[in-house]
């Protein structure tokens, strides 16, 4: 099922001619919903179109892999957490999950209202619904806002997707849309990077597969660039770092869905870093195999690499998913390394 | 066409699950290795498949069917999944067991005699291997022939009952100590237009006239490696392993097999753990062992997920020589980032400093054996259609 899902996406992309605007290729969207591809992975009970978590990974790795405009990650992957996608199976989502400075629930009056602002929205000024956790009382909250923020202030990641200022102030919430629990932070958190590690995947297999046709077309000095070994050794990195940062998005993904949270934020953490690890390695080694003609904007490499710089960052950097890591192995101590890596 | 994707790389899980099984063996070596270890029958220490040697220990794995483990019965196997297999060595190796002894009859040996090996020789070699009582060694690099396998030397003619084997091997892990070596020789000359014709895998009784092992020093002063000289040693054709001729194939194929297993990371695993203990709190040391931690689970999901693919008879040879680059390289990393965070090792406990000196001296084979990394990345690239 998932080879033949895997070619249909990757087939419409391949077909499908980038019309962005506003920061978002809302064509695409359209038509990935016609098929059935928004709403994967929710029961069609539920008014989704069927399949599991690893199908709607399948599509947005896939439309990763072609620098697809769209809040695909966030919608798909990390608003998953909550089982509250079903609500509106086929719209846009997001996710926000801010580490410090939350905007604030508090209870006013009969009922709850929201205060404060989130920088760095992925996809704030297009989707219609958020999850935002805030901070409540002692602890915190998953909030699912409905729209009705203000845009604050427009921005971009350097990949020009949209990363909005919101401003919640005012805002009055449904008792029915607040999640609340001790793990809800973590689960937040890692939603989004799970996401990020499942685009990267995608984005690194894109660059792969553009880098190897480059050199293999490309020539000096008489013949294609990867007939130099000196390529060839990069290009075998550039393979593996794709390779192993899939099978870490891919793990992640089966910890999230099988085990409990624990092992799954440790199995996540660990995705992450070794996601962002890999962005950088083949941005840098895709750019320098690609020459000067890669660097410009009319090439289609930043279309990805831009990508991979930008979502490493996004959802927790690598030394801040390794700080947590950390700090739950060293509390564990030597006896407890080996079987937290292997059960 | 070459589409130069996962899909054309990894045709397969790359995430997988243990079965029950395979996690169920994992408490029972658990238990065992509390037991050998509270009666201090042996030392942790890293790099055990080369550094650990121990026929006792061998035969005590042997005798709980952990050696052999996924052979056919009539063999003395014991006709259980590669994932169980994989859950064994892993948790011998995170322990620093000495498993030395057995390891390249168990892991390399076995397997070319089911795949090339006659009846006779399965019948002869493989019960005694999974009681861990019989050990081989390979003869493959020569002074002359080491990343340039193709190139042996090492001559083997034809005889009125056999062959007659005249030649010198190298870099041989516990020649010394092992009952068998696996030769491979050139039974016809070098043909330039195809270079690998011509190789044959013999079955060489160490014991035999003719053969004398010399000893290689390591630059830690230890001896696991030698010189073999063969001096017109005489096996018959029942020695052959395969057909003559198809030495080269086998190897190969021998080669790939081995190269993405736990081994491939775990060499310096008991320094990563010595360093958790010893480095403190500071956010330093937590982004340090955060990050190994993320690439050693990431090498481990990646080598079980080839390891699935091999029990379902998959032969995903690029994958396996990817682990063993990244691997590889991690076991360096970890001595780098202990010496990154713990920043006066003089001050630690003599454990970490005995492991942190042995983790270096033993750091330069890790990226060499087996197919160095630089050979490796070539055969990713040809995968890719560069080559």
């Amino acid at each position: 099922m998932s080879d033949l899902l895997e070619r249909t996406v990757d087939d419409l992309l391949r077909a499908h001619v980038p019309d962005t605007r506003d920061g978002w290729d809302q064509g695409l969207w359209g038509r990935l919903a016609k098929l059935g591809l928004i709403s994967i992975g929710i029961d069609e009970s539920d008014g989704g179109s069927g399949g599991t978590l690893a199908d709607a990974a399948t599509v947005v790795r896939v439309a990763a892999r072609h620098a697809a405009a769209l809040p695909l990650g966030e919608s798909l992957i990390a608003a998953t957490g909550f089982d509250v996608r079903s609500r509106a199976p086929a719209d846009t989502w997001s996710l926000a999950a801010p580490v410090t400075n939350r905007p604030i629930l508090e209870r006013s009056g009969n009922g709850l209202v929201l205060t404060g602002r989130c920088a760095a929205v992925p996809w704030g000024s297009v989707v219609h619904h958020l999850l935002l956790l805030a901070d409540f009382e002692e602890g915190c909250a998953i909030v699912v806002v409905n729209g009705g923020w203000a845009l604050t202030r427009a921005a971009t990641n350097i990949a020009g997707e949209p990363r909005d200022t919101l401003d919640f102030s005012g805002l009055t919430v449904d008792k029915a849309d607040v999640i609340m629990g001790d793990e809800a932070g973590a689960i937040a958190v890692s939603s989004g990077a799970l996401a990020r590690a499942i685009q990267i995947a995608g984005a690194l297999e894109g660059v792969m597969t553009a880098t190897a046709g480059f050199i293999s077309e490309r020539e000096q000095f008489g013949q294609p660039l990867g007939r130099f070994q000196a390529v060839q050794q990069m290009m075998a990195e550039l393979a593996e770092e794709t390779m192993i940062a899939r099978s870490a998005a891919d793990s992640a993904l089966q910890s999230f869905v099988l085990h409990d949270v624990d092992a799954g934020v440790d199995a996540i953490a660990a995705a992450k870093i070794r996601a962002g690890m890999a962005a950088t390695v083949v941005a840098r080694i895709s750019h320098q195999l690609h020459g000067a003609i890669g660097f410009t904007y009319e090439h289609d490499l930043h279309h990805l690499t831009k990508r991979l710089w930008s979502w490493r960052d996004e959802y927790g950097s690598e030394s801040y998913w390794a700080r947590v890591l950390g700090e739950r192995i060293l509390k564990r101590g030597e006896k407890s390394l080996w079987s937290s890596i292997a059960g | 066409m070459n589409r130069r994707d996962m899909a054309d790389l990894a045709g397969f899980d790359l995430a997988v699950d243990l079965p029950p099984e395979a996690v169920a063996v994992r408490e029972d070596v658990r238990a065992f290795l509390r037991d050998e270890l509270s009666t201090g029958s042996f030392t942790p220490r890293p790099d055990a498949w080369l550094s650990g040697h121990s026929g006792e220990f061998s035969r005590k794995l042997g005798e709980r069917g952990w050696l052999g483990m996924t052979w056919p019965r009539q063999y003395g196997g014991h006709e259980r999944g590669s994932l169980e297999r994989f859950v064994v060595s892993e948790e011998l190796l995170a322990a620093g067991a000495p498993v030395a002894a057995h390891w390249i009859a168990d892991r390399q040996t076995g397997p070319l005699l089911l795949r090339y090996g006659s009846e006779e020789q399965r019948l002869r070699f493989l019960p005694s291997i999974a009681t861990g009582e019989t050990y081989f060694a390979l003869g493959m690099s020569e002074p002359d022939s080491g990343s340039d396998l193709a190139s042996v030397r090492t001559r083997g003619t034809r005889t009125s009952t056999g062959w007659r084997i005249t030649g010198t091997k190298v870099w041989i892990s516990h020649a010394h100590r092992s009952h068998y070596l696996t030769v491979l020789a050139r039974i016809e000359p070098l043909d330039t237009g195809d270079r690998h014709a011509g190789l044959t895998q013999f079955v060489v009784d160490l014991s035999s006239p003719g053969v004398t092992v010399n000893p290689i020093a390591l630059l830690d002063g230890e001896r696991h490696f030698n010189e073999v000289v063969l001096d017109e040693v005489e096996v018959g054709d029942e020695e052959v392993i395969g057909q003559p001729g198809s030495g080269w194939e086998q190897v190969t194929s021998e080669l790939a097999y081995e190269r993405s297993g736990p081994e491939r990371f775990l060499s310096t695993f008991l320094l990563f753990a010595a360093m958790v203990e010893v480095v403190g709190s500071s956010s330093a040391a937590e982004v340090a062992v955060g990050e190994l931690w993320a690439e050693l689970w990431s090498l481990r999901r990646l080598s079980l997920a080839i390891a699935s693919a091999l029990h379902h008879g998959k032969v995903p040879e690029v994958p396996a020589a990817m682990v063993k680059d990244l691997g590889t390289r991690f076991e360096n990393k970890v001595i780098n980032v202990a010496r990154a965070v713990v920043t006066d090792p003089h001050l630690a406990p003599e454990r970490y400093q005995r492991l942190l000196r042995e983790s270096v001296l033993h750091a330069p084979g890790f990226t060499l054996r087996g197919g160095t990394n630089e050979i490796l990345r070539g055969i990713v690239a040809r995968r890719l259609g560069l080559r």
